[in-house]
């Protein structure tokens, strides 16, 4: 796990990657804050203040599917598919090392790196734009967890989608080419063609927040089965798809 | 060791780039904010709340031609004294006949309060526009020095590198 992270980590990717996250963060802080209110009471004001925050960088989340994209891409075609294509997988299995366990930590580095490298930025971005109140948000914990677990669900589903496409495509260009096109598909019909696909991410991701910070519209608008679609449905999907690799990988892939 | 020193100082300035292009990106575009007061009863204050204030604030106050009042702005200690302990402290007082367009440099980016006070004796609706514009320059100032001392890191290891070479090639000589 340690060699897989040097790897993922190594110039210029780490650097590109921070930029590119650090920047796209910055500007969705920015093109939020606008906003009045009346109040006369103290208290109201702080906790309706901090509430606002917490709830613009929830909605973030959604924005950032770019950067994850991008990021999840490269570390899984560059750890998976470039090293079955270059036989660099051979090599490691020549050595004491289960494939089970060189399946999950290649993975378990995709998933932290690409979370913690946006959660990272995301925290940067929040505690800069806002250091003025920075005390109060922290003072709000169940906020921040709940973008936590945004973006932790985010992350799954791509890093899984591409850890899949990866192993099966076994091939470096191929797998950047399907991962990106398959991953991006779902932003384009959601920015762009106004198509919403609420099974799975960035969509998914915006329903999931709706509910989680606005509980009471999202069940004005939306039923149950919404929201199991937007929550269960991509997980399982993500789940389903990082089985199949993991079972192709240690059963039937042929090193030979 | 060393070449993580670079690495790292190459990272800080890539932050503080990241973080500059995103401010002035983003700051090339206006905010505005809109709202209205209804009903602020004679010799009275109509209150409004802004988060956050980061840039310079253009606030427009209309209302009726006969309306007379004032515009006061207070910052997050101001409004906190003032909603607490009664203590009244404005940053910046205007006056306004009518209506009114004056800018606003905030000293620091945070909460600020916009009071208007009905000085007529008349009942008045009040219409409060708040533009910001401007540049951040709270946040360039800081991707400045990240841009600054990330540099300095990595020629901190770059300079230790070139060293140990240095000496590494003078032990073979001698």
């Amino acid at each position: 796990m340690r060699w897989e992270f040097k790897n993922l980590l190594r110039f210029p990717i780490l650097e590109l990657l921070v930029a590119i996250s650090v920047y796209q963060s910055m500007l969705l802080t920015t093109t939020a804050s606008s906003g009045l209110s009346e109040g006369s009471d103290w208290n109201w004001i702080i906790e309706r203040t901090i509430g606002a925050i917490t709830t613009f960088y929830g909605h973030q989340v959604v924005s950032l599917y770019v950067p994850q994209v991008f990021a999840g891409v490269i570390f899984a075609s560059i750890g998976i598919a470039y090293e079955i294509e270059a036989e660099f997988v051979k090599v490691s299995l020549s050595h004491p090392i289960k494939r089970r366990d060189l399946f999950l930590g290649k993975f378990a580095c995709y998933f932290l790196t690409s979370f913690l490298l946006l959660t990272g930025a995301l925290f940067f971005s929040m505690f800069i734009q806002n250091w003025s109140v920075a005390l109060g948000i922290l003072a709000f914990p169940v906020g921040i967890v709940k973008i936590l677990g945004l973006l932790l669900v985010q992350t799954f589903f791509i890093v899984s989608v591409a850890t899949a496409i990866a192993t099966f495509s076994k091939s470096t260009a191929i797998s950047f080419i399907v991962s990106a096109a398959v991953l991006y598909l779902p932003y384009y019909m959601f920015e762009f063609a106004q198509v919403k696909l609420s099974f799975v991410p960035p969509e998914s991701v915006r329903l999931f927040w709706m509910y989680l910070f606005f509980e009471n519209s999202f069940w004005k608008q939306y039923t149950l089965s919404t929201l199991v679609e937007a929550t269960v449905v991509p997980v399982f999907m993500a789940l389903a798809m990082l089985l199949i690799s993991f079972f192709y990988f240690t059963r039937r892939y042929d090193v030979r | 060791m060393r070449p993580n020193v670079i690495k790292i100082g190459l990272l800080v300035v890539l932050v503080g780039v990241a973080v500059a292009v995103g401010v002035i990106v983003n700051d090339s575009v206006s905010i505005r904010g809109y709202n209205t007061i209804k009903g602020v009863s004679p010799k009275s204050y109509g209150g409004i709340v802004e988060y956050p204030v980061k840039r310079t604030v253009r606030v427009i106050v209309e209302s009726s031609l006969d309306f007379q009042g004032q515009l006061y702005i207070l910052d997050q200690t101001g409004l906190k004294l003032w909603l607490q302990e009664g203590v009244f402290s404005p940053l910046k007082t205007v006056d306004i006949y009518g209506g009114v367009s004056t800018t606003f440099e905030p000293p620091m980016r945070g909460l600020y309060g916009f009071a208007l006070f009905n000085n007529s004796n008349k009942q008045h609706d009040i219409s409060l526009v708040l533009v910001q514009y401007g540049l951040e320059y709270d946040l360039l100032t800081m991707s400045g020095a990240l841009i600054i001392s990330g540099a300095g890191l990595a020629w901190i290891g770059a300079l230790k590198k070139i060293g140990s070479k240095i000496r590494g090639v003078r032990s073979i000589q001698f």
